[in-house]
């Protein structure tokens, strides 16, 4: 499967306000990325940058992919835009220099596996009410739990909230959880008030 | 709520510690007859390789690393204290809102009022710093603060300020009154408050971490340093608040604040506020995280700080609670830190105020026009919230010598403090005598005392038990004190170690129903032959919320009622162990 990772990078300090710019640029697109991450980035100045995963593969995909669908994005999203191919391609670079390398190291973390907090993946729809923990990684591409002070066992209720923003680490998805009432866990990664009164969302 | 202890009665001892073995250090008694807190001290100790088959209690020479004792260390640590020293125990609380906030709702003499009902000495109105807040909200505050002294008999009302400290939390900063301490207020507001400089485009953002934002932060506590010293005010205080909430203040920058101006930093909001927050929607409660800790780590946050971290434990922030944590690595240094317990009072729980005026009065735009709200209404109907009244569950106890407002800055500057919840303890008096240095009644809590190496030093602790309810209408239960002591190590190179791996629990004891109907117990333990010096500290538990190790167990989200969870905390003693 031939895969383009694509990393934006505005300089973002917040990382709700990143979250809906980046969803509301793809809404453009037909369903296009497997997987839509933001990632902390602490080179520089710290803030955060978002990543994409597009399958060449599909039909979305291919469209997105195209040099032509990504100047489009980087227009829409600002900053900059970075597209690595798998290693040794040749890599598309658009948008503000200075903020490259932040784009840079969100789209490389997220080939590697290494970081990015997803945003968008595959199963995400399936986790929404109440799951089973045990359940999760079959309905999902979440690849295990773990939880804070507190234990799991398969049959543990997982209360999503309807938010469910699993992080790459060593190769896959992994869900932070700790314990809530009724004896369920929730996602560590709680939703949280948008705080810029300026941008209309 | 002052207590004055007295000293001279002896009325029930616990077994001396060095002369009898505990039960759970007794191997010979199965881990079936020993209590829960027995058997999770026992486990401890034999995984930690302390237990074996004889007695661990009363020595300190096996437990910790021997540390090299530094010039400069002594040099930092604080006066010794005179053994003789009285104390009054007076109960407060430094980080109270009034409408005087954009968010917050109540008049400063009803959160006196109320405090005073509570039963506290002393109290601290802090609202939010920021633009409005400096240019509108600081001289009608000054007014009310006055008016309250006299309506409020027999209590001290401060006026502080919340500041956003540069690239940092929120922190109170309080003075004493008079001279000019309203301008010196607006000042210190105007010229380093994050959200101030944050809106005059003077810095990137309230948080935003650089280390030129950071220097805002210790220039400010300079200024403040330096208005003392001018005699242009009386005294001022600065406590960082919920540190770990957001991870926003970094080990070194706690440090910095600290070494920035000494004496101005001097501890931390070892609890937080907002402790209703958890009380589950199936007991009326809002069902969200104690302590609203329920942020996760942001672009801002030092990333240094574990995940665990950004949570409440039994209601105390994870750098107290977590022993050889972060506030651990800094009385290792041999500084003072001193920690307390806040209400951070908003809007509190089953009260029926809402904000008074037209729709549009009641909003954050009639605010930033006005710098406050109009006086709150009261409706009657009861609305959960996720705040206590002062005084009602947090309480921070300071061992001051006078009950003025110069003696209680004093007192928490120099540590003398105990962190109490729901009433668990209604006072705490800890003592280190040094064999052959010191004597009369030792020193307390934020003290230094002198031992000669290979002697002993005794530590008691009297502990005065609730007998009346709180008020949640129950009798709190102490069922376990722990000491904790770690070695002092002196000032650390790396500004942002977070971790004092030679501090532990020492000691656990436990609290009898014959103590708690007795309404007192008097601890006594004894580091013996002691060769380096060390610091010490206490905990104490209802022992509801416990791990198998003692600690306290991770606050769930909607479902941490505060009241079914108390802990109580001191500051910490040091010993300087000296000679040969």
């Amino acid at each position: 499967m031939a895969t383009l990772w694509v990393g934006l990078d505005r300089g973002d300090a917040d990382q709700p306000h990143l979250e809906q710019r980046v969803l509301g640029v793809l809404e453009a697109f037909p369903a296009p990325a497997t997987h839509v991450c933001t990632l902390l980035v602490r080179e520089g100045h710290a803030h955060h940058a978002a990543s994409l995963a597009l399958d060449l593969g599909t039909a979305a995909g291919g469209a997105l992919g195209s040099a032509a669908s990504l100047t489009r994005v980087a227009e829409r999203f600002g900053g900059a835009l970075v597209a690595l191919g798998a290693a040794g391609e040749p890599a598309l670079e658009l948008g503000e220099e200075a903020l490259r390398p932040g784009a840079r190291v969100a789209a490389a973390a997220l080939r590697d596996g290494a970081g990015g907090r997803a945003i968008r993946f595959p199963g995400q729809e399936a986790l929404v009410g109440r799951v089973r923990v045990g359940d999760v990684p079959s309905l999902s591409a979440i690849a295990s739990l773990t939880a804070i002070g507190t234990s799991l066992s398969e049959d543990r209720i997982l209360d999503t909230r309807d938010h469910v923003r699993p992080a790459f680490a060593d190769g896959a998805l992994r869900l932070m959880v700790v314990p809530a009432a009724g004896g369920t866990v929730i996602p560590h990664d709680r939703p949280r008030a948008h705080e810029c009164g300026a941008c209309g969302h | 709520m002052s207590h004055e202890h007295q000293h001279g009665d002896h009325s029930h001892d616990h077994a001396d510690q060095a002369g009898t073995s505990p039960e759970w250090a007794d191997l010979q008694v199965p881990d079936s007859e020993l209590s829960p807190t027995g058997l999770s001290r026992r486990r401890f100790l034999q995984r930690t390789g302390l237990l074996g088959a004889a007695a661990v209690a009363g020595s300190m020479t096996g437990a910790l690393p021997v540390a090299a004792q530094s010039a400069s260390a002594q040099d930092a640590l604080p006066a010794y204290d005179n053994p003789r020293q009285q104390y009054r125990y007076l109960a407060g609380d430094h980080h109270i809102h009034t409408k005087y906030s954009p968010d917050a709702i109540y008049e400063v003499a009803q959160q006196a009022e109320k405090a005073k009902e509570y039963g506290l000495d002393w109290m601290v109105i802090t609202d939010h710093g920021g633009p409005t807040h400096q240019r509108l909200s600081i001289d009608p505050t000054s007014v009310d603060v006055i008016a309250a002294r006299e309506q409020v008999a027999d209590i001290l009302i401060y006026q502080g300020v919340e500041w956003n400290i540069p690239a940092g939390e929120h922190a109170t900063v309080f003075l004493t009154p008079g001279g000019a301490d309203i301008d010196t207020l607006k000042a210190f507001e105007l010229g380093y408050d994050g959200a101030v400089l944050a809106a005059a485009g003077t810095i990137p953002g309230a948080t935003t971490n650089s280390p030129a934002v950071e220097e805002y932060a210790y220039q400010g506590l300079r200024y403040l340093s330096d208005q003392i010293q001018a005699g242009a005010i009386g005294d001022a205080v600065m406590l960082p608040n919920h540190v770990s909430r957001r991870g926003l203040d970094s080990p070194h920058e706690l440090r910095g604040y600290r070494d920035a101006a000494p004496g101005i930093a001097v501890g931390m909001e070892g609890a937080p506020g907002h402790q209703a927050a958890g009380i589950p929607v199936t007991e009326g409660g809002i069902g969200d995280d104690r302590g609203f800790y329920g942020n996760v780590l942001n672009a801002e946050s030092f990333p240094g700080y574990v995940p665990e971290s950004y949570f409440t434990y039994g209601g105390f922030d994870y750098n107290v609670t977590k022993v050889g944590g972060l506030w651990d690595s800094m009385l290792a240094e041999g500084k003072r830190w001193c920690i307390t317990a806040t209400s951070d009072s908003h809007f509190n729980h089953l009260e029926a105020f809402v904000r008074g005026g037209t729709p549009e009065q009641q909003t954050a735009a009639y605010y930033n026009t006005t710098g406050q709200y109009l006086p709150p209404v009261y409706t009657g109907i009861p609305t959960p919230a996720g705040d206590f009244w002062p005084g009602y569950y947090s309480q921070t106890l300071v061992a001051a010598t006078d009950k003025d407002y110069g003696a209680v800055i004093k007192g928490l500057r120099e540590g003398r403090t105990y962190a109490i919840h729901g009433g668990l303890v209604r006072g705490v008096d800890l003592r280190v005598n040094a064999s052959g240095l010191s004597d009369g009644f030792g020193s307390t809590v934020g003290g230094r005392s002198r031992a000669r190496r290979g002697r002993n030093v005794r530590v008691t602790v009297k502990l005065d038990l609730a007998t009346t309810p709180n008020f949640n209408g129950d009798v709190p239960q102490l069922a376990k004190v722990d000491l904790i002591a770690g070695p002092v190590t002196g000032p650390v190179s790396d500004l942002d170690t977070l971790t004092a791996p030679g501090t532990q629990v020492v000691e656990t004891f436990e609290i009898s129903e014959r103590d708690r109907r007795r309404g007192t117990a008097v601890l006594r333990y004894t580091f013996r032959n002691v060769q380096e010096s060390f610091y010490l500290r206490l905990r104490g538990s209802d022992g509801n919320e416990l791990d198998a190790d003692g600690n306290p167990t991770v606050d769930i989200s909607g479902d941490a009622n505060p009241w079914r969870d108390l802990w109580f905390y001191s500051s910490a003693a040091f010993v300087d162990v000296v000679g040969n």
